[in-house]
């Protein structure tokens, strides 16, 4: 213990000048391009301080350099080259989605405003930024860590019998019909059941229905396992009066504590279990793009993946791990989506989405802020007449077109639509591909510099 | 029940690129900016008028003194003009090259300073303007800062910068600006960035001015033994800084000017100000009491230094386009250190 103590002050005072920034989202929240943008922008704001005005070790000009290295321990290094690439390329492009874990460092190299440190003669001083990218979906196992197998199998039935799942999910349900829990499990028949229910999940996450809250996560993406690994044949049963051992009941709940415990626990421990910072990514108009059900499953989901957080952790011991998360951002992604006199309205919508979690986090002394981003900014704030009115649009290259278009897409809301809220047509978004870049300027963005400064700005005075 | 249609506002619409035109309110180094109409027009119309904190009028009976003001100006010039045309009617019955010569001479003067008072009237119509607009544009952009909106600070980011767009100094700052601002900062942002990059290095050189217009006078009244004299030094020295202050942030004042100002800076300093800078006099109180323990006069000398130096700050706030952010705010407290330092017979940061 003492040893153990001993050991955690040594590494902590190694890892004196070490910001772990945990980032988190949902599914094609625009974790790669926030990631990306981020060490892109800290590799060029060197040279372009105008590019990051209100981070403010950069503004003042006291950013000098930064660089990127490989991460520590055996997780591979974050493709930045190809993502940036993509981004920067011609034709320009967004990145492949994430299929599996990657880690970066990036250095920063800035001159202090220390005074001791300036007269002790160390005027320059660095800051390394460690970051992880993931398949978003792999949050939503996280709550799986606190939650009994028979409570998980309550709420995913309830949720799977409702509408839109319960369309896709309609096969495995009247499979489960046939099935006794409480009976002596037959292997065959639940390889069949959690068969049945891996493929309509798998239906649900690959088609459009802006649906999130897809568990176990890794049979919707696997990450470094097989598809078929025994260890994702994970589903719901219903509950059995009488759990005997060797029941079908039993037998799956013994399946499902492996998968916490042998796939869902390590991620948790290695990468969130101790970080300096978070951002957690939202994209609200992709929600709102996909009607009432995906912005409540949205609200389900984050409020589910930040209860699993361990917030606020005090004393020796969880300073001594770095677990002492100091402030956490909230961000609508995307921002660049609509124009800019909607994002007052954007960030309102955020905070509504968060505000309970927000509270929670708030409560246990951590600070936070909600801001709207846009990583990459695609599109340009234009003034259109549509029927006689005059309406602030957004301008630039929809995704899968050749020419540019103005875009009003509609007006965001600053509260909750209510059910009666969503109609059709009330939204209409576009993706829009990134604008080109001449040479190594800094791309675009839309408040990458706020999120930056509140994040790690404290650490780089 | 629903929600009538209106409530959503406009509906999804797209456009041809090429009927659209930027919402960037064309931010230009070259003359004041044209603006959009719609930018312009939504600005002024929405933005409430906000009264200038600084600019307090007390109610007060003002035609007595105003009767009493003209009346004798009125006596006293009346005088003086007969008295002048009587001096060169004597002269011209004594001696008539004499008579001639004094007649030109009045004539001459009174043409000059008839033109120069025109002047100096003119001048002073140009000076209040801006005066006003400084304080026009200051209180907009309070209201700003403290507001959520996008698209109305970059106008208002054209009217502060239009004063200094023909100085050679400010090219470059103004430059950096309009590199760093775009559409998607709120206005507020873009209040921050205007002040980070264009005001605060004014800000500097303003209060060096200050800095030495207090210092000169702390050592003028410290080493001058004579109570009336030391006092006409301290004020010669406040009304200059005063005006230095002013041609800082682009006002160049005339003697008219300078007094408008002047009174300006003094209402302020004496009312609306008066809170700002409790602290910091109550501060600098402290420090002249110790100064007095040591020497009456040097005490004395640090205490008009420091109310020069209030008075420079007070100008400063009175002429800077946009309002002090907190950092901003210079501080008296760090002036009065730098004031015992210039102050004889005193040993540095002792």
């Amino acid at each position: 213990m003492v040893l153990d103590t001993a050991r955690a002050l040594a590494r902590r005072v190694g890892e004196r000048n070490v910001v772990r920034l945990a980032v988190t989202g949902l599914r094609r929240c625009g974790k790669t391009v926030f990631t990306t943008a981020f060490i892109d922008d800290l590799l060029c704001a060197g040279q372009w301080p105008e590019l990051l005005p209100f981070l403010d070790v950069a503004a003042r000009g006291d950013l000098i350099a930064a660089e990127t290295f490989a991460p520590e321990g055996d997780i591979p290094a974050f493709p930045y080259v190809e993502s940036i690439g993509a981004i920067r390329g011609d034709p320009a492009g967004w990145p492949k989605a994430t299929e599996r874990l990657h880690g970066l460092r990036v250095s920063i190299r800035y001159r202090t405003r220390n005074r001791v440190a300036r007269l002790l003669g160390s005027a320059t001083r660095v800051l390394t930024v460690e970051l992880v990218d993931y398949p978003g979906e792999w949050l939503l196992d996280l709550p799986l860590l606190a939650k009994s197998y028979t409570d998980w199998s309550r709420e995913t039935l309830g949720m799977t019998r409702a509408m839109p799942r319960a369309v896709r999910f309609e096969r495995w349900l009247t499979f489960l019909a046939g099935i006794d829990p409480g009976a002596p499990a037959v292997t065959a028949t639940l390889d069949e059941a959690a068969r049945l229910y891996a493929s309509a999940l798998r239906d649900c996450a690959t088609s459009d229905t802006g649906l999130f809250l897809h568990q176990p996560a890794r049979i919707v993406s696997p990450g470094t396992f097989a598809p078929d690994d025994p260890l994702l044949a994970v589903c719901p049963l219903p509950p059995a009066p009488s759990a005997a051992p060797g029941s079908f009941h039993a037998v799956m709940a013994e399946r499902y504590a492996a998968y916490c415990e042998q796939v869902v626990a390590p991620f948790y421990r290695d990468h969130f279990r101790r970080f300096d910072a978070q951002i957690v990514l939202v994209d609200v108009l992709g929600a709102l793009r996909h009607g009432q059900a995906s912005f409540d499953d949205m609200r389900a989901a984050i409020g589910a993946v930040l209860q699993s957080f361990d917030y606020g952790r005090t004393g020796l011991r969880a300073w001594l791990e770095g677990a002492r998360t100091e402030r956490v951002l909230f961000a609508a992604t995307k921002a660049d989506h609509v124009s800019s006199n909607q994002h007052p309205n954007l960030r309102r919508l955020l905070e509504e989405v968060v505000v309970r979690e927000g509270n929670r986090i708030r409560f246990r002394g951590v600070a936070t802020k909600a801001i709207a981003l846009s990583s990459v900014r695609c599109t340009e704030d234009v003034l259109g007449e549509v029927q006689g009115q005059t309406l602030s649009m957004v301008r630039g290259l929809p995704v899968g077109r050749t020419t540019q278009t103005a875009l009003f897409p509609g007006e965001i809301p600053a509260h909750f639509p209510g059910p009666q809220d969503w109609r059709d047509g009330r939204f209409r978004f576009l993706d829009f591909l990134p604008a080109p870049v001449t040479g190594n300027r800094g791309l675009p963005h839309i408040g990458i510099d706020e999120a930056m400064d509140y994040l790690i700005g404290p650490r780089l005075g | 029940m629903s929600a009538p249609r209106s409530n959503h506002g406009p509906a999804p619409a797209e456009l041809d690129p090429a009927h659209v035109r930027l919402a960037s309110p064309a931010f230009d180094a070259a003359p004041p900016a044209p603006l959009p109409a719609e930018i312009a027009a939504t600005a002024s119309r929405s933005l409430p008028v906000v009264v200038p904190p600084r600019a307090v009028t007390v109610p007060r009976r003002r035609w007595l003194g105003r009767v009493f003001g003209w009346s004798l100006t009125v006596f006293v010039t009346g005088m003086l003009a007969l008295n002048a045309w009587n001096a060169v009617e004597a002269a011209v019955t004594r001696n008539l090259a004499v008579g001639v010569g004094l007649g030109v001479a009045l004539a001459l003067a009174t043409v000059t300073g008839a033109a120069i008072l025109f002047r100096e009237i003119i001048g002073f119509e140009v000076q209040s303007r801006r005066l006003h607009e400084v304080s026009r544009v200051a209180a907009r952009a309070v209201a700003l800062a403290g507001s959520d909106d996008y698209g109305k600070a970059l106008p208002l980011a054209n009217d502060v910068l239009a004063p200094y767009r023909s100085r050679a100094d400010m090219t470059e700052r103004i430059d950096r600006f309009r590199r760093l601002v775009s559409t998607a900062h709120s206005d507020r942002q873009v209040i921050e960035l205007l002040s980070d990059t264009v005001i605060r290095p004014l800000d500097q050189e303003a209060y060096a001015r200050v800095t030495r217009g207090a210092r000169d006078a702390a050592v003028g009244v410290a080493l001058v033994p004579f109570g009336l004299l030391d006092a006409g030094i301290a004020a010669w020295r406040a009304l200059r800084m005063v005006r230095e202050v002013a041609d800082v942030y682009g006002f160049h004042p005339g003697w008219f000017g300078r007094m408008a100002l002047l009174r300006r800076v003094l209402s302020v300093a004496a009312t609306a100000g008066a809170s700002d800078f409790v602290g910091d006099a109550l501060l600098a109180h402290m420090g002249a009491k110790m100064a007095g323990m040591l020497s009456a006069r040097i005490g004395e000398g640090l205490l008009t230094g420091l109310r020069t130096a209030r008075l420079g700050v007070v100008a400063m706030s009175v002429c800077r386009p946009l309002p002090f952010a907190e950092q901003d705010r210079p501080a008296i407290a760090r002036l009065s250190t730098e004031l015992l330092k210039a102050l004889p017979g005193q040993k540095a940061d002792s």
